[in-house]
Parts: C-alpha cells; structure tokens; sequence
C-alpha cells in the first residue's frame, strides 16, 4: 500500500541488542488542518504498528493523530537465531502495509 | 466619517471572525483522565523511566522524543507497555506502545506533533502492575495545529 523505509542490520551476534528502524510513507492527516481551498482535511492516520522478530512480538504500537507524518519508530531486538524480522502498519480502514528483512545470527 | 483609527479597527474586527476556530485543546485533566483511563485508578511508583526530547522545538510539527526506561526485559519487573500523553494537544493521547519478550529494552523513539509549550507525561506499566512516571516540559515555537489555519 504504502512506501516503507526499514533498517535491519544484516548480521549480528547472538545476545546482542540490534537497533531496528522503519518509517512508513503515510501524511498522518490529524483532522485538524485545512486544504489550501478551506476544507477540513478528514483524518486519515495509521492506526497500529507491529515488528515481529521470530514470530514474536518486539514492539506493537498503537498510532494517534499526534504522531507526525511518515511515522519512524526506533527501537531494539534481543538477537538469538537467525530469522526474518517482520513488520505491519494497518490504517483506519484495515488495509495492511508489510514489509520483513533477514537478520543472520552469528 | 471614515478615518485612518475606524478603517483599521473594522478591518481588525472582520479579519478576528474569520479566522477558523481552534480546535479544542486537552487540558492537564484531559491528560490525567487518559491516563486513568488506560491504566486505571492506581498510584505511581519512582522507577529509571525517562523522556529524552529537546527542550525547545522549532516547530510542533515534528519534535523527535526517545522514551526510554533502564530496567532489563527479563526482571520479573519488566515494562509490559507504557503511554505518552499531552497536556495541550486537542487529543491527550500520543502513542501507546506495548513491548514483547523479543524486545532488548523498553525504549522507543518517534517523532510527535505539539500543540504549543507543554509538559509531555510517560506512564509505563511493569509486569508486577507498578506504574511508574515521567514529565518533560517542551517549549515550542510554532504550533502543529495552527500553522495551516493561519495561512488560510
């Protein structure tokens, strides 16, 4: 749906925190600003974020208007084995937006 | 007779109504009343939790802030989830975000939008059901929610 941005590093050693970033092209419209003809611009905003790490969750945040545009959300994983690092943003009206890397553990 | 002082004082009157009105804005109760409502009714605790963000912010539009919270993911007293509230945007509500056992700390960073000077509220809840609390106060120049009703 939308354009993503994710950082993985490609390899890291077991037991070692890894910092993961992803950001989602999306303008997080608040329902608070205008167009430049005057109307209101209704909300549209990314609801729900989820990493998943192994098939665990890592982080799951849920997104209000008060998250800027293209939300970027930076946090860290405990490495333990190798696996896919997958990610989900879901918007107001259900759509799903994913995207997953490879993290190898050495 | 139309002078010079009548002229500017009639222009300022029309130019007054027709600005777009502001949106409502939460208040330090509006906040504390989202916190009770996420988190029930139960007291703080001091506990490592703490709001890195920059004291002054140009602009509200996007201010970037790092919650963070110094206590290893596998002590029984882990942080399960915690919120971030403000005092003056018209929603208190910022983000919530909750963490799992694959997570190496309870630490997020993002980027928020600020409805004007005000003090930001973290609330993050351990797994033995202790709350613990921080406040940053961030002054900021220009409004997120102003800036486009002015223009237009």
């Amino acid at each position: 749906m939308f354009n993503t941005r994710i950082r993985v590093p490609e390899s890291a050693a077991a037991g070692e925190a890894v910092e993961i970033r992803a950001m989602i092209m999306h303008p997080m419209d608040n329902g608070f600003t205008y167009s430049t003809q005057g109307t209101l611009i209704p909300v549209n905003i990314i609801t729900d974020f989820t990493c998943r790490y192994l098939g665990e969750v890592v982080v799951q945040v849920r997104l209000e208007p008060g998250i800027s545009a293209n939300p970027i959300f930076t946090f860290s994983l405990r490495a333990s084995e190798s696996g896919p690092v997958e990610f989900e943003w879901i918007d107001q009206n259900g759509d799903v937006t994913t995207a997953s890397a490879e993290l190898a553990v050495t | 007779m139309i002078d010079r002082r009548n002229l500017l004082a009639g222009a300022g009157t029309i130019m007054a109504l027709a600005v777009v009105p502001l949106p409502g804005r939460a208040t330090p109760a509006d906040a504390a009343a989202a916190i009770r409502e996420m988190f029930g009714d139960r007291p703080f605790s001091d506990g490592p939790v703490t709001i890195e963000a920059p004291p002054l912010a140009e602009t509200g539009n996007s201010v970037p802030i790092t919650v963070r919270v110094e206590r290893p993911m596998d002590a029984p007293d882990r942080i399960l989830r915690m919120g971030l509230f403000s005092e003056n945007n018209p929603r208190p509500h910022l983000f919530a975000a909750s963490f799992g056992p694959a997570a190496a700390e309870a630490a997020i960073a993002t980027n928020i939008r600020l409805n004007g000077t005000q003090q930001i509220i973290c609330v993050a809840e351990a797994a033995d059901g202790t709350l613990i609390r921080a406040v940053h106060e961030i002054r900021v120049v220009v409004s997120a929610c102003t800036t486009l009703e002015a223009q237009f």
